[in-house]
């Protein structure tokens, strides 16, 4: 599975929804995603690419695209 | 070794005692800079409850106990050994079992307290199953009891909705039929002090001390949702067991989603975990107990389940523990334990 497929996946079951019907440039909020979420979220991106993401990083995660291009930067 | 000399562990009585004040997310925001709607959300919680002056944590360990020892129909005089779980007893000195001990009428037994955070019972459970498996003590009481809303006026709005007070209580009895513990893990990383600290160090006495709560909610939101699953993995392997073996995971109750990100992690139907938290909020010591004893008598957890108990806390600590509740007759249904046939 590509980085893109493996993050939507991971948004998918911690919004509960169609990993297919999330937009990239939809703000995750939109979503349902709140803090506590957002966490939730990035303890599963963490683990799944065995990064560390900072806690000041995380607000700048409002897409998908964001959460994509975060982990692909730190894989470079 | 010889398995017919083993012995086996049952739980007999359980009892809990929970303050009669009930305060509603919507009397938090009285006090409070908060809404109902954010707490239900960010934790699953609706009410916690509230002890008194007089409800002390030993006396709510005392009444928890008490309630434990008459749904065993044990005598405090047969306990041997009585275990509290907690982050606060009145003082330093004496701990919270020793004022149980003298409290329910029990003598000379020894009873001493483990601090493991809010994995204190689990930790004082697998404590207690290690003197029973030497043979050395027969009956022990064990408890989890928490009065943490005593640290509310020195904290801040985010910790002060977390928590309530209460405890439970359980009587462990020596048997020769296999049941009881059938694994478990304890761990601790103090590199994680700092994230939950009650403060008492700039004074002798500990409600006199500045910012007495220190708390990094998002780390140890993060730390959980990650041991949770890895500590449960743990006592299943010890135990030669699978989840499928087991009927109900029975977590701290220190924020709902805590839980369901734990189970997402875990790929774990969430309906498997038992989760009382809406009515209680985090009880710390006491989530478990409460929990099992709310299973036990409403008959959702069956008298013949496994259970798997699993907690983290302040220390940073974690456990979790399996417990066969009373033998399965049927072996067909635990093939780890075909060895004891
Ligand atoms: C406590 C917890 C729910 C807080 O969630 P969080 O997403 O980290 O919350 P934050 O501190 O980032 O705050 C998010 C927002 O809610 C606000 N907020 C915090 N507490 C609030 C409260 N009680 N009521 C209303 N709003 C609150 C914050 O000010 C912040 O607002 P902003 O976005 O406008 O700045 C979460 O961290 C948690 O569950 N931690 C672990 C629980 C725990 O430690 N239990 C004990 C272990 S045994």
């Amino acid at each position: 599975m590509n980085t893109e497929q493996t993050i939507r996946n991971e948004i998918g079951l911690v919004l509960a929804m169609p990993p297919a019907e999330i937009l990239p440039d939809k703000p995750l909020v939109e979503y349902g995603l709140d803090s506590v979420r957002a966490m939730d979220m990035v303890v599963g991106v963490e683990d799944l690419f065995d990064i560390e993401v900072e806690d000041m990083e995380i607000a700048a995660l409002k897409t998908l695209n964001d959460v994509i291009g975060m982990v692909e930067n730190k894989l470079a | 070794m010889e398995r017919h000399n083993k012995r086996y562990g049952k739980i007999t009585g359980w009892g809990i005692y929970t303050p009669p004040k009930v305060v509603t997310n919507f009397d938090m925001e009285k006090n409070w800079d908060t809404t109902n709607e954010w707490i239900v959300q960010r934790t699953g919680i609706q009410q916690r409850r509230f002890a008194s002056e007089e409800e002390t944590t030993a006396f709510m360990a005392t009444q928890a106990a008490l309630n434990a020892l008459e749904k065993a129909d044990v005598q405090a005089s047969e306990i041997d050994l009585i275990i509290v779980g907690t982050c606060l007893a009145e003082d330093f000195t004496p701990s919270v079992a020793c004022i149980v001990q003298s409290a329910i009428g029990a003598k000379n037994i020894p009873a001493f307290d483990i601090s493991a955070g809010c994995s204190g019972f689990v930790y004082s459970l697998s404590t207690a199953y290690q003197f029973l498996s030497t043979g050395l003590y027969q009956r022990i009481l064990v408890i989890g009891a928490e009065n943490l809303t005593r640290f509310f006026e020195r904290s801040d709005r985010t910790f002060a909705v977390l928590f309530g007070d209460g405890a439970g209580a359980i009587v462990l009895e020596q048997t020769d039929q296999p049941c009881g513990l059938q694994g478990f893990t304890l761990g601790a990383d103090g590199s994680g002090q700092d994230d939950i600290r009650l403060n008492t160090s700039s004074g002798l006495n500990r409600f006199d001390a500045g910012h007495l709560v220190q708390f990094n909610g998002r780390e140890v939101f993060k730390f959980a949702s990650r041991i949770l699953g890895k500590a449960c993995d743990q006592a299943l392997a010890q135990s030669n067991l699978s989840l499928d073996d087991v009927d109900w995971i029975i977590p701290h109750q220190a924020n709902i989603r805590i839980i369901q990100s734990a189970a997402k992690n875990m790929g774990v139907p969430i309906g498997k975990f038992y989760i009382n938290i809406d009515q209680y909020g985090n009880t710390s010591s006491a989530s478990i107990p409460l929990a099992l004893f709310e299973g036990l008598e409403s008959g959702r957890i069956k008298p013949t389940d496994t259970v798997l108990m699993v907690a983290f806390g302040a220390g940073l600590t974690w456990g979790a523990c399996v417990v066969q509740l009373a033998p399965v007759l049927n072996p067909q249904l635990h093939p780890a334990q075909h060895s004891w046939a």
